[in-house]
């Protein structure tokens, strides 16, 4: 027992629920299933489950709801609200409530101010400079070139920071771009013009701040004049199609498609012809590409047309898939808890005895590999464009 | 210009529905100084004895000569007030309703604009009331038989008390045999007896009962008419086994070499032939063939069953067959669907053996089920775990909002059924126990004490994990994290309608609800009534039901649908609509939108005119608006009346 609690007047904050969430009425109805609990891939890690999180919210108890670290272990991986039998948005609830302990400088953990400091210095989360966006390029036998700025290009692939600064993913962006050449179109990129897209402020509480990130980025766009734009980064598509109509109007004829999506066009299409990759795999949702933008089918159907590709399933997919832990920046406020999520990931993956975890996202791809080099595992993270990458070298004609 | 005559306007508080929102007196004052009003005053509950007194009084002393009462729907209290007038000498009709409550103090919580409204609504009724004349209500003669529509418990029962009151019944179910749900149970809550104990007797019942025409594996497929006389038609698909000749041996189904077929029965746990009996209690007891899977009809050749056959029953050629029944009142007794947990994912049913449904488990447990009877999973092993699942698909805004009333007792009766047969450990995931009728409550704790293991959180996941199931959930009264790992799952899927419901809803023009079960005409008062008068409706097709809600409400609809035709005659509405055949220009665009087949051309004057019959006529209005040349008008409904309602809504305060 924790004490005995006086609810005085001052205690019970009636405004604070409304504060916090985007529906109060629907936070009310929660029926403390704790459905939402037993979805979250960090409630083992929390002192409070998100479900008793709730009823402090609905009560009106916000000191207590703010000193908890409940929502700063929040992946945003909307497993909770996937499964609230209330349908309740839980996940933006517990954005709601970083943004009121930022707004209050209240328990911010120290990282993500740091983080605010450096995209707001730098525009990308490493702190690195820069111009130095297009390394990924360079770091080739056959370095990419004229692949910045360039206003005829039919596709602007937008690489988004993780696969910009983080050694780890480069091969995405790399075997991506190389995947585009192959298939010839004409594709481009911002450059040193690319500044981060803004969703880890937004998953910080500090929605407000991202503004003149989006007005950058979308006035680039207009500049460049293209209308399709892809990314490898599922975080960018979905602060993309989602979270940036909220703050300006995009160009109407922009079309905002994820690499995987572009992809599949292509292989429909045979502008890209894979050869056999004798391989047995296992898809990982993206929390951003699966659930929050209910994108599930055309990886799979990636992986299946590949020829020699043999697809197993791990235990959670789809709307029921495990987060990889690398979400909502927890890594930046517990790496800990990023490993032990992505580590219990990876056992999934191996239980169905995969050789390769194919997934659709930068960051997905750096959590599960630090999993595996800390599970001392062999199995190989691969994006569903690197996948497509090899089998297209593969010497075996289908 | 008619004669305003000398109105009387009755506003009702209704207690405080009406008279919290609207303000009365300034209402009242309104109607005093609308023209033709002789008198206006306001009443507590105008439908009680001393507000009816009330207005008998007045009409006397005063010498009303129209009424409207300012109060609540017509559908409430239209009948009541008509009543009143009846009594004081006035002709029913002469009364007419402003429904102030439904339509006006329920729906604002602005006092200025609900007063307004009402006041408009009032100047509507005084203006209309005085172009009534009086009519006098029409009867005609009831067809003293009842169709029952689905042969479940529900539906059985309703047809066994009708036929025991000597009324033909039509019962017809879509199901090559009779029993519905009931009859896949293996034991009944709370008390634990047999379920086969208590239908069976029922169904042979009614096979053998002389007043019930039963027509299995059979569709309404379409209705006509109207209260006291309708006209349904039904079609009886081909069984492909001639009824009069099969004698029920068996021998053509076990002659049938394709024998893998999953059992509908069964769930899918079981397999039967191409040729089969629906299961063994089935009534009728006829097999049939399912023209799907049967070797004959796919590829032409076999025919083993009917090789086999030793009266020669097997007809490969039959068609379906086509018969019309006339009816005074139909009972819509049409059951549910189980939710489908293959929609949630994340309990992995289809995808992990051991995840059962509900039904499934209950054909585990059934001694004709597909293990005997015995609890045992897939490779034939005892399980030493079983978790049990609340709330799938129900209470749930993905699936189903409603709560499906009787999973938490089935559920209980499902670890009691494991508790009695196996040394099994049983987990029950709840979220909240409702255990409402009598006594569920005893049952629960009786389950309690037999040692089931009940833990307080939705169980959101099932997942595979080598040979066992892990069930996650928090267990939120301990506030953590809970992984069980069993052998077994049972998934308490929830209760929905009929995928089809809404086209059933439709056929006998009723409606449905949100969720889509069966909409009755009020949910207190008439819970197995509906819009449609004589169209009941009885058991889970209205909403989730256990057993005796079930039978208590086949029952109830039967006593009304009784009460209605047992009369011999049903008062219709004299609002039938009269060609004028001087006007008729005989376009016969009438005749042809009548959707009650009411209007006909007749001889008038060497031309030929449409005419109405004013015993199918429905007063729906639509050949009154057909009519170009304005020649057909309605009792009740005419352009004078219609006019001057909307001129006084129009008008209102001013």
């Amino acid at each position: 027992m924790a004490g005995l609690s006086y609810w005085t007047e001052e205690q019970l904050d009636p405004s604070f629920a409304a504060q916090v969430t985007p529906d109060v009425e629907k936070l009310r109805t929660c029926i403390q299933c704790g459905s939402c609990t037993a979805s979250c891939p960090t409630a083992s890690l929390m002192s409070m489950s998100p479900r008793q999180l709730w009823g402090l919210v609905r009560l009106g108890l916000k000191d207590e709801a703010l000193q908890s670290q409940t929502y700063w272990l929040c992946t945003t991986c909307r497993a909770c609200a996937a499964h609230c039998p209330r349908g309740i948005p839980l996940s933006d609830t517990m954005i709601g409530l970083k943004a009121c302990a930022v707004q209050e400088g209240l328990h911010v953990p120290q990282g993500l101010s740091l983080l605010h400091n450096t995209i707001k210095t730098t525009h990308n989360i490493s702190g690195d400079p820069n111009q130095e966006r297009l390394a990924w390029s360079t770091n080739l036998p056959q370095p990419l070139s004229n692949i910045e700025g360039k206003t005829s290009a039919d596709v602007l692939y937008f690489v988004g920071c993780v696969a910009s600064f983080y050694p780890r993913a480069y091969s995405i962006p790399q075997a991506f771009g190389r995947v585009l050449n192959q298939a010839g179109i004409r594709f481009t990129t911002l450059g040193e013009h690319e500044w981060c897209c803004g969703y880890p402020l937004y998953n910080a509480g500090m929605q407000d701040e991202m503004a003149d990130l989006v007005a950058h980025n979308v006035a680039q766009v207009k500049e460049l004049g293209v209308s399709n734009l892809v990314t490898t980064c599922p975080s960018c598509f979905y602060a993309w199609t989602t979270i940036y109509p909220g703050f300006v109007d995009l160009p109407v004829r922009l079309r905002i498609r994820h690499a995987a999506q572009f992809l599949a066009e292509l292989l429909d299409n045979r502008r890209i012809k894979p050869g056999i990759l004798p391989r047995v795999v296992t898809y990982h949702d993206p929390c951003d590409l699966g659930r929050k933008s209910q994108e599930y089918d055309t990886p799979r159907q990636i992986l299946n047309s590949l020829p020699g590709v043999e697809l197993h399933e791990m235990a959670n997919i789809r709307d029921n898939a495990l987060c990889c832990g690398g979400g909502g920046d927890v890594e930046i406020f517990s790496d800990e808890a990023t490993m032990e999520v992505a580590m219990r990931r990876l056992q999934q993956a191996l239980d169905v005895e995969a050789d390769i975890i194919v997934s659709a996202c930068p960051q997905c791809k750096r959590a599960l590999l630090n999993a595996a080099q800390r599970m001392r595992q062999s199995v190989r993270v691969l994006d569903v464009a690197e996948l497509i990458w090899e089998a297209m070298l593969s010497k075996v004609e289908w | 210009m008619t004669s305003p005559g000398r109105t009387g306007v009755y506003v009702c508080h209704c207690g405080t529905n009406i008279a919290s929102t609207v303000d009365i007196a300034g209402v009242a004052e309104f109607a005093r100084r609308l023209d033709g009003v002789a008198i206006v005053r306001d009443h507590k509950f105008l439908c009680s004895d001393s507000g009816q007194k009330l207005i008998q009084e007045d009409i006397k002393r005063l010498g009303l000569t129209h009424i409207v009462g300012a109060a609540c729907s017509p559908l409430m209290h239209e009948v009541t007030f008509r009543q009143v007038c009846q009594a004081a000498g006035l002709n029913p009709f002469s009364f007419q309703m402003a429904n102030i409550r439904e339509r006006v103090s329920w729906v604002t919580q602005d006092g200025r604009q609900a007063t307004q409204k009402s006041k408009s609504v009032i100047a509507a009724a005084v203006r209309r009331v005085r172009h009534h004349r009086p009519l006098i209500a029409r009867q005609v003669p009831i067809t003293p038989a009842v169709l029952v529509v689905g042969g479940g418990i529900a539906g059985i029962e309703g047809a066994l008390r009708l036929a025991n009151a000597g009324k033909q019944v039509i019962l017809v179910e879509r199901e090559p045999s009779i029993g519905g749900h009931v009859a896949m149970l293996d034991r009944t809550f709370p008390t634990l007896d047999c379920a086969a104990c208590i239908l069976v007797p029922r169904m042979v019942e009614v096979a053998r009962h002389p007043e019930i025409t039963l027509l299995s594996y059979s569709q309404v497929e379409s209705v006509s008419g109207f209260v006291g006389n309708f006209r349904a038609q039904l079609r009886q698909k081909a069984r492909y086994v001639n009824e009069a000749l099969c004698n029920g041996c068996g021998i053509c189904v076990e002659a049938c070499p394709w024998d893998d077929i999953p059992s509908e029965f069964n769930q899918e746990m079981g397999k039967r032939s191409a040729i089969y009996f629906p299961y063994s209690q089935a009534v009728p007891y006829l097999p049939l063939i399912d023209a799907s899977h049967c070797a004959y009809f796919q590829r032409g050749t076999c025919k083993a069953c009917q090789k086999a056959c030793p009266t020669g029953a097997i007809d490969f050629e039959q068609q379906d067959q086509f018969q019309e029944f006339e009816v005074g009142a139909i009972i819509l007794a049409t059951g549910f669907q189980l939710f489908d947990p293959s929609r949630a994912i994340q309990y992995g049913y289809g995808r992990w053996d051991n995840v059962l449904t509900s039904l499934q488990f209950e054909r585990l447990c059934h001694p004709s089920g597909p293990t005997g009877g015995k609890v045992v999973m897939k490779d034939g092993r005892e399980p030493g775990s079983i978790a049990i699942l609340h709330c799938i698909g129900s209470r749930d805004e993905n699936f189903n909002r409603h709560c499906s009333r009787i999973c938490c007792m089935a559920s209980l009766k499902f670890a009691r059924m494991v508790k009695e047969q196996t040394p099994a450990r049983v987990f029950e995931f709840y979220v909240d126990m409702r255990a409402f009728g009598k006594g569920y409550e005893e049952f629960y704790e009786q389950v309690q004490r037999a040692g089931v293991i009940f833990v307080h959180g939705k169980g959101a996941e099932v997942i595979r994990q080598r040979d066992k199931l892990l069930v996650k959930a928090e267990d939120t009264l301990l506030g953590r994290q809970v992984i069980v790992p069993v052998d077994m799952v049972i998934l308490a899927a929830g209760l929905e309608p009929h995928q089809d419901a809404a086209e059933v809803a439709h056929l006998f023009g009723i409606g449905c609800t949100e969720e889509g079960f069966f909409m009755e005409r009020h949910p207190k008062l008439a819970p197995f009534e509906t819009a449609v008068e004589g169209v009941f409706i009885a058991g889970a097709c209205q909403g989730p039901k256990d057993i005796p809600d079930s039978v208590a409400q086949g029952a109830a609809a039967a006593a009304s649908a009784l009460a209605l035709i047992d009369k011999g005659v049903v008062d219709v509405e004299p609002i039938a609509a009269v060609v004028n055949p001087i006007l008729c220009s005989d376009c016969w665009l009438c005749v042809n939108e009548c959707p009650h087949q009411a209007l006909s051309r007749v001889a008038f004057q060497e031309r030929m005119v449409a005419c109405i019959n004013e015993a199918m006529c429905q007063g729906c209005g639509t050949c009154v608006v057909t009519c170009p040349a304005g020649a057909i008008s309605q009792p009740g409904y005419t352009n004078e009346q219609l006019l001057a309602e909307i001129e006084g809504l129009l008008v209102g305060e001013t």
